[in-house]
């Protein structure tokens, strides 16, 4: 056809608009399988990377990963996290990996990878030493590199860059999955097991420190309380007790402590002597010491300093009870 | 019938891309680490030559000649994306495999070559049967060479084991796929020229 | 740091026509003399570190805040085009003695999938507008070096008696074969 400047123009308009309408209108057909195959295979990969679970949250994004939260009767399970490393030998290396509740990696799983089949693609082949090297382990006590960059990790056979590029992965998953269990760590602290039956729960602005006000039908119930030392063994020592409105302790959880491993640290277990011999019992007629001390404490095994801080952390706590419940 | 019999089977034998016309030798090279890698990069590419070469065919006589060049492209790069999407949607996992390689199915010059020098020349029936003898022929050695390599590579083929064990690793890394192609080429070469 | 491995990276290890099998038409092609693979290579260089450039911007500024990903194929590849006639136009008036040199490899090079393919590459690799431009440039020249040391190799052929079904296509498959086993040997290297 012979070219005039007119129809050349209107020629590769239409084409131009008839062509983007028509793949504009395959993508939007093509939009639902396209996430629905992706979503399958999430779905697959976090049954594979956790411990089996009940229910698993919506896809949160967390540290630039995705993060799906494993639980069964409410308890967590685990966390399953996307990540992704640009860096593979071609391209993207996605993965996703499982974290039970304290940190160890459960299982890795790839989901998606373009690495060189024989070499970098046995990443996603069962049984590999890629994924060997992190199943089982406590993501916090190791070195996410491979072995030739000093870490612990060991790489594929002749392919370096593509272990790098899934230990990287690795890593960011571990990064995000940091991220949420801390912030767990700080507002997770089961109120249940502190607190009278209550329907609302309710920060109060104190000066001296931090209290949550517990409320069943408009009524005050009992009272959330923090309180720390600095006297443990390695310092701070913060504990959160519940108190009924009578000021009988009701449970103490301990949010923060540095003590030594297996000593101190019992002060963190459900059922130790400390709390045992504080729950219940009415504040006001308790002598916030040890027993060998002139008070009504237990202390833990081999660990006087521990507890006296513990003990002095609970009674700022009801210092400041007293304070509020007036 | 005869002549389109022809049509045909020139673009499987006579004007095979690959061995004869040396076209399109990226997606060759790179995506045939396995047979049915280099089948999925072949179906696709089949499937984009036919439409084109039909769509082309259809609009020859509106295109203005001087911006033919930039409208075909225009087609291609469309069915291009519209393969791209079926191809995320139906078959994720080869889709991931080839990688960039289904994009660059546009600069795949066999497509612009066909649509040039057959589809905007001929009827939209002997268009389509071009492209898909032209495509079978690419799916055809695409497939031959996964194949080799496959075998000698991993020991398998289509996945399926031939024996216990790894084969020679570097017939699945690029030099490999420069030395089965070239020797390919040579046996394709000696086999055609005993016909004539 | 990171810069330098990319340079490194794109140029040995990774090398385009070796390691990631692009470009090889060309590779093929223009693989004869070492002056024309010279020429082509700085011609490739220059359109890839343009279009590298031009593509980041359209990638980042238009077609994500549109949401119009999927649209990368189709509007990348009319862009390089475009580009690729418009250096040539350009070059023409600007520097006619460049424009001599490099003139005749530029119509190819729409078609030298090494182009578009390092376009989608940087943005599936999300580099930034830097990282793009040194990536995009460093593939090219490792390209170049490849065109240029496959040439030399090829003008020997011409003195040496090749068997005749080897000569050409399948003699240069088998040296890139063997040249491509000696460029993994960088594979260590980043």
């Amino acid at each position: 056809m012979k070219s005039s400047l007119k129809n050349m123009v209107l020629m590769l308009c239409i084409i131009a608009l008839v062509c983007s309408a028509a793949v504009a209108g395959v993508y939007q057909l093509t939009k639902e399988p396209i996430a629905a195959a992706q979503s399958q295979k999430v779905v697959d990969a976090i049954r594979k990377v956790l411990p089996a679970f009940e229910d698993c949250s919506e896809r949160m994004e967390v540290a630039g990963c995705g993060l799906y939260e494993a639980t069964t009767d409410g308890k967590i399970v685990g966390y399953a996290v996307e990540a992704t490393s640009p860096n593979g030998f071609s391209g993207n290396v996605t993965i996703m990996v499982g974290f039970t509740a304290d940190g160890t990696i459960y299982n890795v799983e790839v989901l998606s990878q373009a690495e060189t089949p024989g070499l970098g693609a046995n990443m996603a082949s069962e049984g590999n030493v890629l994924v060997a090297s992190f199943v089982g382990k406590v993501a916090g006590e190791m070195n996410m590199t491979v072995k030739k960059d000093g870490g612990d990790v060991d790489a594929l056979t002749a392919a370096t860059i593509s272990s790098r590029a899934f230990s990287e992965a690795v890593s960011f998953a571990y990064a995000a999955f940091l991220e949420v269990s801390e912030e767990n760590s700080k507002g997770g602290v089961d109120f249940a097991s502190l607190l009278p039956a209550h329907d609302t729960l309710e920060n109060v602005e104190s000066a001296d420190g931090v209290v949550y006000r517990a409320i069943l039908e408009g009524q005050t119930v009992g009272y959330a309380i923090e309180g720390s030392s600095m006297k443990g063994f390695n310092g701070l020592v913060k504990v959160l007790v519940g108190f009924d409105v009578d000021g009988s302790i009701i449970n103490i959880a301990v949010l923060e402590q540095n003590e030594t491993p297996g000593l101190g640290t019992k002060m963190c277990d459900a059922d130790n002597a400390l709390i045992a011999s504080l729950k219940g019992k009415k504040a006001s007629a308790t002598r916030f010491a040890l027993k060998n001390e002139g008070g009504d404490v237990d202390a833990l095994t081999s660990a006087t300093v521990s507890s006296r801080a513990y003990v002095e952390a609970v009674e700022a706590a009801y210092q400041l009870f007293k304070k509020v419940n007036l | 019938m005869g002549k389109n019999l022809k049509i045909f089977t020139d673009g499987v034998l006579k004007n095979n891309p690959i061995f004869v016309l040396v076209l399109g030798m990226c997606p060759t090279l790179a995506t045939t680490t396995s047979a049915i890698n280099g089948m999925g990069m072949g179906i696709a590419t089949l499937f984009v030559l036919v439409m084109s070469n039909i769509v082309i065919s259809l609009l020859k006589n509106v295109i203005p000649d001087k911006v033919r060049i930039p409208a075909y492209i225009v087609v291609i790069s469309s069915f291009v994306t519209v393969v791209q999407l079926l191809m995320q949607a139906y078959v994720q996992d080869l889709y991931n495999t080839l990688g960039v390689f289904i994009p660059l199915i546009v600069v795949n010059c066999i497509i612009l070559g066909r649509a040039e020098a057959f589809a905007s020349k001929n009827s939209v029936g002997a268009s389509a049967l071009d492209g898909l003898g032209i495509g079978l022929g690419f799916t055809l050695s695409l497939t031959i060479i996964g194949m080799v390599r496959e075998i000698l590579g991993s020991g398998s083929v289509f996945g399926m084991d031939l024996w216990q064990g790894d084969g020679a690793l570097i017939f699945i890394l690029s030099p490999g796929a420069f030395f089965v192609l070239g020797y390919l080429m040579i046996v394709f070469r000696k086999l055609t020229a005993k016909k004539n | 740091m990171e810069l330098f491995a990319i340079i490194i990276g794109s140029i040995f290890a990774n090398n385009v026509v070796f390691s990631q099998s692009l470009g090889i038409c060309p590779f093929l092609g223009v693989s004869n003399k070492v002056g024309t693979a010279a020429g082509m290579g700085a011609a490739v260089t220059f359109v890839m570190a343009i279009s590298s450039l031009v593509v980041w911007m359209l990638q980042y500024y238009v077609l994500v805040p549109l949401n119009m990903e999927y649209m990368q194929t189709i509007v990348f590849i009319l862009v390089i085009a475009a580009l690729v006639q418009m250096v040539e136009i350009v070059l023409k008036k600007i520097s006619p003695s460049l424009y001599q040199a490099l003139g005749i490899f530029l119509p190819l090079i729409t078609t030298n999938c090494a182009v578009l393919g390092v376009a989608l590459l940087l943005v599936q690799k999300e580099y930034n507008l830097l990282e793009s431009v040194v990536y995009a440039t460093s593939i090219a020249l490792g390209f170049a070096l490849a065109l240029v040391i496959m040439a030399g190799i090829r003008e020997r052929f011409e003195i040496v008696g090749v068997p005749k079904g080897v000569k050409g296509v399948p003699i240069a498959l088998i040296t890139a074969g063997i040249l491509a086993m000696a460029f993994m040997g960088f594979s260590g290297l980043v």
